[in-house]
């Protein structure tokens, strides 16, 4: 596979066929995000809460994280774009961008990340000088956030490339209205995640 | 090996102009000043997508199939296509 597919498939895949896979992206995610315990609170964030939530939970999750900025994206493409814009290219290509979040739910397994909250937890807000971790955990915990922080960056990509090809935006209208649509996203699905919670919690 | 019609000169990156055709089997040429057809200001790409669209009587969704690639990557293709095309238009007027 080409590096450029990594972060670009949508020249060869999109419409009904990038929904499906899309949605098998989001029901790995799901799934393994509740038994990793891996919480994706708005369209960007992956956070590990360890406290048991029903499975129905971790899917609505991916729905919201899935349709409130594929419909933000589809208004904006509507508004910038004199191309003839189809909702199921939007909606697949968004979906279909998800797939580096699945690594993100299996590296939510790695315990390291969960002692290393509880060991910053009790130094800084608890003041416990008692408090020990082993420089496994440290090293680990670092290498997580980091892998994290590149799968972000990952997402975003896709996500722009998404936007991009669905929409045939291109340059500064491009960029523009893609960072508006992803500010607007991570408000949107925040709030409403904050809600969800606590329906389920 | 088959030579490419030059469209853009070289030295000044201008758009070129036919001054003389010749015909091979009565050696007759004729000289004058006649402008490139639009199709031949075209890429070769772009020819290529032209051909290709006629051949799949005009359905996105059978050429996107040919060639291995999406609907609205097929779809920008042919927008930016007609972009160009007007833009070409618009310069001969």
């Amino acid at each position: 596979m080409k590096p450029s597919k990594l972060f670009n498939p949508f020249e060869e895949i999109a419409g009904a066929k990038a929904l499906f896979f899309g949605f098998v992206v989001m029901l790995i995610t799901g799934l393994t995000g509740y038994f990793s315990f891996t919480h994706f609170p708005d369209m960007i964030s992956i956070k590990y809460i360890p406290e048991y939530l029903p499975l129905s939970y971790y899917f609505v999750q991916q729905v919201v994280i899935w349709l409130i900025p594929s419909l933000i994206f589809y208004v904006f493409a509507l508004i910038g774009s004199s191309s003839s814009v189809r909702v199921v290219d939007i909606f697949g290509t968004m979906a279909l961008a998800r797939f580096p979040y699945i690594i993100a739910a299996v590296l939510g397994f790695s315990g390291s990340m969960k002692r290393f909250g509880d060991y910053l937890m009790a130094l800084f807000m608890e003041h416990d000088t008692t408090a020990t971790i082993s420089t496994f955990d440290i090293v680990t915990a670092i290498v997580v956030m980091f892998l994290m922080l590149l799968l972000t960056v990952w997402l975003v990509a896709l996500m722009y490339n998404a936007f991009r090809i669905s929409s045939n935006l291109k340059g500064g209208k491009a960029v523009g209205l893609f960072i508006a649509g992803l500010f607007i996203s991570i408000i949107a699905t925040m709030l409403v995640n904050i809600w969800l919670y606590g329906l389920w919690a | 090996m088959e030579k490419k019609l030059p469209i853009m000169c070289p030295g000044c990156g201008g758009s070129l102009m036919v001054k003389s055709l010749y015909c091979e089997s009565c050696e007759t040429t004729i000289s004058g000043s006649f402008s490139l057809p639009l199709f031949l200001k075209l890429g070769q790409k772009e020819q290529d997508f032209i051909m290709e669209f006629v051949q799949s009587s005009g359905s996105l969704k059978q050429m996107a199939k040919s060639l291995k690639l999406s609907y609205p990557t097929v779809r920008n293709m042919l927008d930016d296509l007609i972009e160009k095309i007007t833009q070409l238009k618009t310069e001969d007027l």
